[in-house]
């Protein structure tokens, strides 16, 4: 059939106006399907953050050339965010890594050579090299690895496997470790269970919201939709917003609370002192399935352990002990309404309304949190402190009652988490401390027993410390930029990256500061350039397929890592006695080991089809000559369905591709809204009512912890504190946002939010440019005196995305003892005019 | 040449009335209705009097709302001659699955 | 502060082509040519730009982008200030776009006679741009038939 131009868009017209108005025209039907065909639309989990919208990506002869929301998901029906609407750019930015860059001079390898192309033959071989070098020199514990939350689930299981397995190190961390670590440290500590009791569908059940350190109008705008839903249609409900300064969601408040830095701490026990005194907690809730414990105080602030803070420390470690109902009582009486008030500066109306909320057992309370939470200090402390609350009054683990702690990547649950790339855990909640939890593993990997090491790795801190002491010698970022991103770049960072005794990889699609620290760049393969799979902050499980190619010889990371074990046999890097233990491992490579077990290979080629028929790519498929992304995840779902700690079961591999996700525990086929209680979690049988399985005898630890201060506090000198953070436009470090035009024109450079009076002060106005100086580092800063945040007197707020000031020069490297996270939100600043 | 498609919402009484209204405006085609919706299509050569047009279906009798879901901008030289050659689609899969979704009413 | 490195890459490069290597493009991070260990350079003063017609979009379901400025605009819980010009009943006076037919539906596709509460924070979608040109050229192409204004 011949058409003309003019008819031909017609038709175009016509087809794409009936399908929007689920009209059907006959006859024109079927030139009309041609024309919907010309984009190819199939569904793909948003790049940003742990939200994890679904999205549409249309493609068309090898291109995305549009996205949009998904209307099918239950977590965003057809929303996305700024960011969202704008995922089909991030793959497009001109400078794309397309080949592998080596530091060299006259052709050889010079740590301080200049960037030149390699082919990957040679980069895996210099590399390889420097590996086996460590490895042999000074053992296991010089080699190691910085991933990612934004890592695909399999990308991260594997590895997981070449780390932990492969070269027995477990200087295995995620970026996850800077956002989600105090949150893990409060679940596994309170429930026994990583990841939220509660779901999205939450947010329509609430009566009232409490935000504690969560922006969800910038960092969670979907979400933050659902919530504004809510609030402006449903008769009675309430928004409470506490945070260091005011931001967007302020504009939705109706109790609104600037607190002073640290103060949480106290805000939250004043909360339960309150329940307490008002009689208020359900007492059969609290007598069926609560533990009161205490935790050790005075436990420092994760600095090195010459620094003075850290000599001066009394206790130490979380190990906790029980106390009486009394005791605890006893412990939260000092944060009375008129104490708690003048020490966190919130007036006492205030406070008292919020305690209210809580403690009235006919409103649904649900309470978000992210970073305000997860980069303290006190992380694992004060994510605990708002479990107390919940769980004095019963509130947990049904529709509207919810202590919900969000994430920032869109896989820092499903991967890092879930599959465990931490540097202390393994698989589903498996801990590498454990042998039990060792045993298990290497069985599902058919590995001698006593492959995996069983002392933690180094974390994201630590890491850098031993790249600049020199004890960290081989070293691969992969899926971040933690240049960009770690603290205090000028003392801990730089140096270990620029140390003459290190090789450091860095793995991006893009040129980051990461990767311009480093010794070879590797070109990666980002989002729908491979077949992936993430896990959102309500425990969904959601796959895409690889819509298009990755441009010139950019590689998944996932091809990298099992591309790179082939490099390596099994005597380079195994002592005897461990190949002694299971000799047909003798003269096999890693990959054959740890990839082509029989079980990870177990899934041969096939075609990619969705259900409309559209055949789509699978590169690595190509490559490695079997499914390999099913193998890796169908070998990881053994430790949920089968592994030692119940309700962590997945669903199988293929379901994924038909569904916009599924919530875990995923049993028989069915997800879970609400975990822990009868009627919602298969776990809990008929009559157990709650059940908190996660902890031997059932039951949840309410924890009591003090208030204790920050580690570096505003002086005369450095008279601000510093809060650093997000902004809606970028995620991330920035490095794909803004590469998106239309992104990075609607915020262009990271400014200084300051209170007027704070910049009169100093001589400043809005516009000026201001230096901001910590005793780490300075930068330079527009002045933001009416921006959309308002920080109090006394406190400024600056954005990280911006690469050209990086605020990490100027960050403290303190971090929660127990989770290893950093505090990003607090350290002391002085701001001057130039 | 532009040609917008547009999805006209017609009050439930009346939708023949406005499509008679519709098929009179010079360049305005209806393509079929259900349900009270019409699947319009406005072609005109200058795309400010175009979106005009649509703008007014908003005022006419009987219409609830419009929503622009299509446009095609084009200098009219490129227009002629050329042919596209489109091929008998007729096993095409059916319209309800996310990979033939089509871009939902956008905004005017 | 060491800067001995990168400052020296940058030297290396000139001598380098010298060298007769095969030499990739300088590579640089969104910090351009300044090295990461130096002071940040003065952040470039950009204006919002200044109210004009529609900005074309490079695919239907992009949301538009704001041709004017929105400083001093406040949305809350009791006060929309898009709305004061954007709403159906103010569009024609105030000679603005009219929100997009799509903005009333619930999350269950329920017709509403008002903008749709989840859709309420206009500025989560639509936003205004500075006068500047891209940090980095991207080559996103869009499709002629579906680009739009």
């Amino acid at each position: 059939m011949k058409l003309s131009r003019r008819d031909f868009i017609k038709t175009n017209a016509i087809a794409a106006t009936a399908a929007a108005a689920g009209i059907t025209i006959p006859g024109i039907n079927t030139a009309m399907a041609k024309a919907n065909n010309k984009i190819r639309w199939d569904k793909a989990a948003c790049r940003f953050c742990g939200t994890g919208c679904s999205v549409l990506v249309g493609t068309k002869d090898g291109r995305v050339v549009a996205t949009q929301g998904d209307p099918e998901s239950p977590v965003n029906r057809g929303l996305n965010c700024i960011k969202g609407y704008f995922l089909s750019k991030i793959m497009y930015g001109k400078d794309r890594l397309t080949k592998p860059l080596l530091r060299m001079t006259n052709g050889k390898y010079d740590k301080n050579g200049e960037f030149t192309e390699v082919s990957w033959d040679q980069a895996f071989d210099i590399m390889a090299d420097k590996f086996k070098t460590a490895l042999k020199n000074k053992g296991p514990t010089s080699v190691g690895m910085f991933g990612s939350g934004q890592w695909t689930i399999w990308e991260g299981y594997a590895a997981s496997k070449l780390l932990k397995a492969g070269f027995r190190s477990n200087n295995l961390d995620p970026n996850a470790r800077h956002c989600m670590a105090s949150a893990v440290g409060a679940f596994m500590r309170g429930f026994g269970s990583d990841e939220p009791m509660g779901c999205y569908d939450d947010l329509e059940h609430a009566d009232a919201f409490v935000l504690w350190g969560a922006n969800m109008a910038e960092m969670h705008p979907i979400l933050w939709s659902r919530l504004t839903d809510t609030r402006l249609t449903k008769e009675g409900s309430e928004v409470h917003v506490l945070s260091t300064f005011k931001n967007r969601c302020f504009d939705l408040s109706d109790n609104s609370m600037v607190f002073t830095p640290q103060t949480d701490l106290a805000i939250a026990n004043y909360i339960a002192h309150y329940i307490i005194e008002t009689k208020s907690y359900n007492k059969k809730f609290i007598a069926d399935n609560v533990n009161f414990n205490k935790t050790p105080t005075d436990i420092g602030y994760g600095l090195r352990p010459e620094h003075p803070l850290e000599k001066k420390k009394t206790g130490k470690g979380g190990k906790l002990s029980k106390i009486s109902f009394e005791e605890y009582k006893k412990s939260v009486a000092k944060y009375d309404l008129e104490y708690t008030s003048k020490l966190s500066g919130v007036p006492e109306e205030k406070l008292l309304k919020l305690a209210k909320v809580y403690a009235d057992p006919k409103k649904k309370v649900t309470s978000f949190w992210t970073m305000g939470f997860n980069q303290h200090t006190r992380g694992v402390w004060v994510n605990g402190l708002v479990y107390n609350i919940h769980l004095l009054m019963g509130k947990i683990s049904e529709p509207g009652n919810s202590p919900f702690s969000l994430t920032g990547q869109p896989s820092a649950c499903g991967t890092a988490r879930e599959v465990g790339t931490f540097a202390h855990r393994l698989p589903a909640d498996l801990v590498v401390k454990k042998k039990a939890h060792r045993d298990f593993s290497e069985k599902v990997w058919k590995l001698p027993e006593g492959t995996i090491p069983p002392k933690p790795g180094y974390h994201a801190v630590l890491q850098n410390r031993m790249l600049k002491d020199g004890k960290l010698n081989a070293y691969w970022v992969m899926c971040n930029n933690n240049v960009q991103a770690a603290p205090n770049f000028n003392e801990e960072t730089y140096p270990g990256y620029r140390n003459p005794e290190n090789f450091i990889v860095v793995s991006d699609p893009y040129p980051t500061v990461t990767a311009i620290a480093a010794d070879l760049i590797l070109p990666a393969a980002m989002w729908v350039e491979k077949e992936g799979g993430y896990g959102n902050a309500e425990r969904r499980t959601q796959f895409w397929r690889q819509q298009v190619k990755a441009p010139g010889e950019a590689k998944s990371d996932l091809w990298q890592l099992v591309e790179f074990s082939k490099r390596f046999k099994v005597e380079e890097v195994w002592p005897a006695d461990l190949i002694a233990k299971k000799p047909e491992v003798k003269g096999k490579t890693l990959y054959e080991i740890l990839f082509k077990n029989g079980q990870v290979n177990k899934y041969p080629k096939q075609k990619i089809t969705d259900s409309a028929g559209n055949q789509y790519s699978n590169d690595e498929m190509d490559d490695f000559g079997f499914y390999i992304q099913k193998g890796l995840f169908e070998e990881y779902r053994i430790f949920g369905t089968k592994g030692p700690k119940i309700g962590h079961d997945l669903g199988d591999y293929d379901t994924y591709h038909k569904l916009r996700g599924l919530r875990w525990p995923v049993v028989n086929g069915k997800e879970t809204l609400w975990r822990y209680r009868e009627g919602y979690d298969p776990f809990v049988k008929k009559g157990e009512g709650v059940k908190f399985y996660g902890k031997k005898d059932g039951k949840a630890n309410i924890i009591f912890a003090p208030f204790e201060p920050a580690p570096e506090m505003p002086d005369k000198e450095y008279d601000l504190w510093l809060s650093t953070g997000r902004v809606l436009e970028h995620w991330h470090s920035g490095s794909m946002t803004r590469r998106v035009p239309e992104l990075y024109k609607a915020f262009p450079d990271a400014v200084l939010f300051i209170h007027p009076n704070d910049a009169r002060k100093r001589g400043l106005r809005r516009g000026m440019t201001a230096k901001v100086t910590s005793r780490r580092g300075d930068i330079l800063l527009r002045v933001e005196t009416r921006g959309r945040n308002r920080p109090p007197e006394g406190l400024i707020f600056v954005p990280w995305f911006d690469a050209g000031r990086l605020i990490n020069k100027l960050t403290l490297d303190a971090t929660d003892p127990l989770s290893k996270e950093t505090d990003y939100k607090k350290c002391a600043v002085k701001v001057e005019k130039v | 040449m532009n040609i917008s498609g547009v999805i006209v919402y017609a009050a439930p009484d009346q939708a023949d009335k406005v499509e008679r209204n519709l098929v009179a405006i010079d360049g305005v085609e209806v393509h079929a209705a259900e349900d009270s919706k019409l699947v319009v299509t406005v072609e005109h050569k200058n795309i400010n009097a175009l979106a005009d047009r649509v703008m007014k279906f908003q005022d006419m009798a009987g219409v609830m709302s419009v929503a622009m879901v299509y446009q095609h901008n084009e200098d009219l030289e490129t227009l002629s001659g050329d042919e596209v050659l489109v091929e008998d689609t007729s096993s095409c899969a059916t319209t309800n699955n996310c990979n033939d979704y089509t871009p939902e009413g956008a905004p005017l | 502060m060491k800067r001995s490195t990168l400052i020296g890459t940058v030297m290396m490069l000139s001598l380098g082509l010298l060298a007769n290597q095969a030499l990739a493009e300088q590579v640089h991070s969104l910090r351009g040519d300044n090295p990461l260990d130096a002071q940040s350079k003065e952040p470039k003063s950009m204006k919002w730009q200044d109210d004009r017609d529609p900005i074309s979009r490079d695919y239907v379901q992009q949301p538009p982008l704001t041709p004017h400025k929105t400083k001093g605009y406040k949305i809350n819980k009791n006060f929309n200030k898009c709305l004061t010009c954007h709403s159906w009943a103010n569009y024609k006076e105030a000679g603005a776009t009219k929100i997009s037919q799509t903005h009333f539906s619930d999350r269950e596709n329920n017709v509403l006679a008002n903008i749709a509460p989840r859709r309420y924070f206009c500025d989560q979608c639509h936003v205004p741009q500075v006068n500047a040109p891209p940090l980095v050229e991207n080559t996103f192409n869009p499709l002629q038939t579906i680009k739009r204004h």
